[in-house]
């Protein structure tokens, strides 16, 4: 029997948790440099601390014990503890073959998730384009004509911005015609009901970032 | 209360910038300044609360503040998300004050500032695209070091090549050039008119080519071996030059009286000095020739000019001379001067860059030419900077 030994994000989690809650940013980077010190990656990081801290936030706000503007911050605190993960994580490995486009069908709310896509593929060699969530439609649909990507990836948090992910997916479906990039969508709605993703038109969808990393790398392969 | 503070009060319950509503313990809405009516474009009174309420984000939020605020009387603040049909409208904050006396809740919303939600969305926005710009900057930043490891290599691959060429090119040249001579002296006194010609004319070829090889060589050579930075007299360094070439008593070559002393390596320096001050001697021709040499500091690097009164250099060939082997007079060894390899500039490029500086050169025909390099000072220790930067680029 071998041992394994991981480093195990649930170590910091809690502080990181903490850390964000009453917005001490230096804290919370010093936390994430000493967890990838600790050997954890850049997925470690992510799934295990990033996502459920932020989840645990929301849960906060619902309970009434934060503030959207606390909210917020925290946030924005690990946009910036993950640009700095990234950073760190980051080698020149991208061969340029596979390409991802990525945008959010919420206005005004950026989709961490989407973001840690992108970080993730581009770990993997990919070539990837994050857009935010102020792109509108039409330039959406023209960026993909041009950059011609194999994955469009495409998020929404909340139930209500459907519509427009529809209407994202139907834009990029009408321009391209004959060779289509596969179309990826994730976020909250798709996490209670996975089918949503083909009614709305996409190829394809998965339960976080991690699983997204796997299900592309099967599909598309290296050589175009 | 009289009826003139009941009408003041009145009066603040419509102007409020905020909604104001009364409901019942139940939640249903009794009483409503209309803010929030105008605002749906719907009527409330009568109606629960928790139907303008999003339910997925905060349904359950509500029903437990309202439980608590009838069960322990307490004031709370709380936000809440409202939904107009599908809808979903931004978050907004609400005060919540039980009346025990006529059990009745009162929800007052504290009225937004615009500028503050602007304020927060561009904190947003930026924030968002500072951590793009970060990625991007680590993928550029990464993307030139593997091109300039991709350059060094092949830069090195390179200079060997040239090495192991001109290594090689040397030994069948010399058996040419014997085999010549032999032949010569095998026919000695027979040969005569054409091919005495062009046996001259292949012992020409023969060290034209004896001298490129050397040029190749010295020019890969050049630069090879980094020394410590040092000490340099730049006056000295000059005046050395100037007693090695030697020239001829007619010319005058004029120093500047402030020529610098800094750190820098002194071999190459000295040889990018020789290059272009034995250039503007030996193509001046003329006998008058002046040159002048002198150095401005220009804070983060010392710009070195040697110009000189000869013939200068025509625009259209002003980029090819720093390539190897370019001379000014093809073949034009039948004056018996030295024509010089063509070598000379491109080292002088060659020896610049490789300290981060640069070489062009300034020049009319007829008129002279200017030939400037850039030689960068040496920086101070650059420890610390990286973290530095990494603090910065992390800010919220």
């Amino acid at each position: 029997m071998t041992v394994v030994t991981e480093a195990n994000p649930a170590e910091h989690y809690a502080t990181y948790l903490e850390a964000i809650r009453t917005g001490d940013r230096r804290r919370a980077f010093q936390i994430i440099d000493t967890a990838r010190d600790a050997g954890l990656d850049l997925a470690g990081i992510y799934l295990g601390i990033f996502q459920p801290a932020l989840r645990e936030i929301g849960g906060l706000w619902q309970n009434n014990e934060l503030t959207v503007a606390e909210e917020h911050l925290a946030t924005a605190i690990t946009e910036a503890a993950m640009a700095r993960a990234y950073e760190r994580a980051f080698t020149w490995s991208t061969d340029g073959s596979r390409t991802l486009i990525a945008a959010c069908a919420d206005v005004e709310r950026h989709e961490v998730g989407l973001r840690m896509l992108c970080d993730l593929l581009d770990l993997e060699g990919w070539r990837t384009t994050y857009l935010g969530s102020t792109v509108p439609i039409e330039s959406l649909a023209a960026m993909v004509l041009r950059l011609r990507p194999d994955v469009v990836a495409l998020s929404v948090a909340l139930s209500p911005h459907l519509p427009r992910l529809r209407a994202m997916v139907a834009a990029i479906r009408s321009t391209l015609g004959g060779e289509q990039p596969l179309i990826i969508v994730g976020g909250r709605p798709f996490l209670d009901d996975p089918s949503l993703a083909q009614r709305l038109g996409a190829d394809l969808t998965a339960r976080n970032a991690v699983d997204a990393v796997r299900l592309l790398g099967e599909r598309v392969s290296r050589a175009r | 209360m009289s009826e003139t503070v009941i009408a003041h009060l009145s009066h603040c319950f419509a102007g409020f910038p905020g909604a104001v509503l009364h409901l019942s313990a139940g939640g249903r809405v009794i009483e409503s300044n209309g803010r929030l009516e105008r605002e749906l474009g719907r009527v409330l009174i009568g109606e629960r609360f928790s139907d303008v309420i999003d339910a997925d984000s905060c349904g359950d939020k509500w029903d437990r503040v309202l439980a608590a605020a009838s069960s322990t009387g307490a004031t709370s603040t709380c936000e809440l998300v409202l939904a107009n049909g599908d809808e979903v409208l931004e978050p907004r904050s609400f005060s919540v004050l039980w009346d025990a006396d006529v059990s009745v809740v009162w929800l007052i919303e504290h009225p937004s500032d615009r500028r503050m939600e602007t304020v927060r969305q561009q904190v947003t926005e930026v924030n968002s695209e500072l951590a793009s710009a970060q990625r991007d900057l680590v993928r550029e930043r990464e993307r030139l070091a593997q091109a300039l490891a991709d350059a060094e290599r092949s830069n090195r691959a390179l200079d060997e090549f040239a090495h192991v060429i001109s290594h090689d090119l040397k030994a069948p040249l010399r058996s040419v050039a014997n085999y010549a001579r032999w032949i010569e002296e095998d026919l000695d006194g027979q040969l005569t008119g054409e091919p005495r010609a062009h046996m001259e004319l292949l012992r020409t070829q023969v060290e034209r080519m004896r001298v490129m090889i050397g040029a190749v060589l010295e020019y890969s050579r050049s630069g090879h071996t980094r020394m410590p930075p040092e000490v340099v007299d730049t006056k000295a360094i000059v005046e050395e030059v100037i007693a090695l070439l030697d020239p001829p008593s007619s010319m005058t070559i004029e120093v500047a009286p402030s020529m610098p002393t800094f750190i820098a390596e002194a071999a190459p320096l000295r040889q990018v000095l020789l290059n272009l001050i034995g250039n503007a001697i030996k193509h001046s021709r003329r006998p008058d020739t002046h040159v002048w040499v002198r150095v401005r500091d220009l804070g983060y690097a010392f710009e070195f000019e040697v110009r000189d009164n000869g013939s200068g250099i025509p625009v259209r060939t002003q980029d090819k001379i720093w390539a190897l082997f370019h001379t000014l007079r093809p073949r034009a060894a039948s004056d018996g001067a030295d024509d010089g390899t063509g070598v000379g500039l491109a080292i002088v490029r060659r020896l610049v860059e490789m300290q981060g500086g640069t070489a062009w050169v300034e020049s009319e025909e007829g008129q002279g030419a200017t030939f400037h390099f850039l030689w960068p000072k040496q920086t101070e220790s650059r420890e610390g900077d990286g973290a530095a930067a990494a603090d910065t680029a992390g800010d919220v």
